[in-house]
């Protein structure tokens, strides 16, 4: 039996090239090869499919991308700001207003929140890096965004009036990340009592108190995944591990996931499995139990 | 230990593998043919090549059996059998581009979530970064659009920019002025 011919790549089902242009980042779908080897792969990187999820971080790939493609028109410019604005005016289109996640560059900033609030109200999740906003606009940018799920901010953020101001517009709210460089118990229980429902709180690379920690793991009944990775932190004890054994995804100090291993910062030992007590914290346990009442 | 039960799978070129039937478990196909009791001794696969299955059969053995180890050791050193299961999986889809086409097609036809994931990935590192030459190249494909679809692809995005290193633009002339005054005032001071 003679072998069917192989179909080339320019012929794969559509619905298999949206599924990988859904993988593509923004400055090949807008001007990169993927979007211009021939006319079915033009056609999936304009699938509304592929623009669900929009990551726009990479400024300056986007920036190039499109320099690239069009050398003989850098006469005309316009501002950075205005310009994340046209891309995620095009984004929108190409989406059919239906984008679900955004990752905003770091100069982003509220008016851009606002332009997707009113384009894309469905969004489910956004990255928004920039440390000054207006907690006015923010809030109104949240009002146009029902179906939030999630969103990663600046401290400068965690505020109880803007907190609880997406809880009350977001009912579907449960995903939070926060870049910040201290977290004590007062910023624990803004967090706690403003977003009693987060399911997952992600603050890496900070440092953090033990009261903080024990605050979410305490307040936070329908807590999930807690990951307060990447920072060299003494404030995981055996009251926390306890507290923390009911999560499903608990994730602390896990370096080693980077390929380092990890100084156990009671002992100073190595310890290759992070996620797991070193050996003087489980002595300390036994000691603890030892210790309490028979 | 009770014996094994094994399926056959026989390929669009006539080649018969006799696999494990929980590896193939993998494939959501096959694993609904088993459940509902419809899958006979010989499973034929008419879309897909003997050189093919055998990658995609390699590679659920792989997952299968890597699946088993972290169910036994869960309460052991979990993360390096996952560092390890994720390194085999990036030298596994170190193929031709002709081969990594066969096995999207064969992850979709059988329904295989984790290699469709894999293989789709697998193409984007492959195209990211790429010019639309490069990559016609690397995938033997052939430009069908036309002179004025290629122009209307570069300039279909209807805003012109190229961002100044503020967060907002100035108009030229002002920019000119402001020299100028700044140099007329160095001057009145040298006269002073």
């Amino acid at each position: 039996m003679a072998m069917p011919p192989s179909r080339s790549w320019a012929e794969l089902q559509h619905d298999l090239l949206v599924s990988i242009m859904t993988r593509v980042g923004a400055p090949d779908l807008l001007w990169g090869g993927a979007s211009r080897a021939c006319s079915s792969w033009r056609a999936a990187a304009r699938d509304p499919l592929a623009w669900r999820r929009v990551d726009l971080r990479d400024w300056v790939a986007l920036t190039s991308g499109r320099r690239a493609a069009r050398p003989g028109h850098s006469s005309s410019r316009v501002s950075v700001h205005a310009a994340l604005v046209g891309i995620l005016e095009v984004a929108a289109k190409l989406a059919e207003g239906r984008i679900e996640a955004v990752l905003l560059p770091e100069f982003a900033d509220e008016d851009h929140l606002l332009f997707l609030a009113e384009r894309c109200p469905n969004l489910h999740y956004f990255s928004l890096p920039s440390t000054c906003m207006t907690y006015d606009q923010f809030c109104k940018a949240i009002g146009g965004l029902q179906s939030l799920k999630g969103m990663a901010v600046d401290e400068s953020l965690i505020n109880y009036d803007v907190l609880l101001h997406v809880h009350q517009c977001c009912p579907d709210f449960v995903e939070l990340k926060v870049s910040a460089l201290y977290v004590d118990e007062e910023m624990a229980s803004v967090i706690c009592n403003s977003l009693p429902r987060l399911k997952k709180l992600e603050i890496p690379s900070c440092d953090m108190s033990s009261a903080a920690i024990i605050r979410f793991l305490d307040c936070l009944e329908q807590l999930e995944h807690l990951d307060i990775s990447g920072y060299e932190t003494s404030a995981i004890s055996s009251p926390v591990l306890e507290k923390a054994s009911r999560l499903k995804v608990f994730l602390w100090n896990s370096k080693f996931e980077l390929g380092e291993f990890m100084d156990c910062s009671n002992c100073g030992e190595h310890n290759i499995n992070p996620q797991e007590p070193c050996k003087c914290m489980m002595e300390h346990k036994v000691m603890d139990w030892l210790a309490g009442p028979s | 230990m009770a014996e094994k039960k094994m399926l056959t799978l026989r390929t669009s070129d006539c080649e018969e593998f006799e696999v494990e039937q929980a590896v193939l478990m993998k494939s959501e196909i096959i694993r609904f043919m088993i459940e509902d009791d419809c899958a006979d001794n010989v499973i034929p696969l008419p879309n897909v090549n003997s050189k093919t299955l055998a990658l995609v059969i390699e590679y659920c053995n792989k997952h299968v059996h890597a699946d088993a180890a972290e169910t036994t050791s869960a309460s052991s050193a979990g993360g390096g059998g996952e560092v390890d299961l994720k390194k085999w999986d990036a030298e596994f889809v170190k193929v031709a581009p002709a081969t990594l086409f066969d096995l999207i097609m064969a992850a979709n036809y059988l329904d295989i979530k984790g290699l469709q994931g894999l293989t789709c990935r697998a193409v984007v590192d492959m195209i990211q970064g790429k010019s639309p030459e490069e990559i016609r190249k690397t995938f033997n494909i052939k430009n069908d659009l036309t002179k004025e679809e290629e122009e209307a692809i570069r300039s279909e995005n209807s805003w012109a920019f190229d961002p100044l290193p503020v967060r907002s633009s100035r108009p030229r002339w002002l920019l000119l002025a402001l020299i100028s005054i700044a140099s007329l005032l160095v001057c009145s001071y040298l006269l002073i």
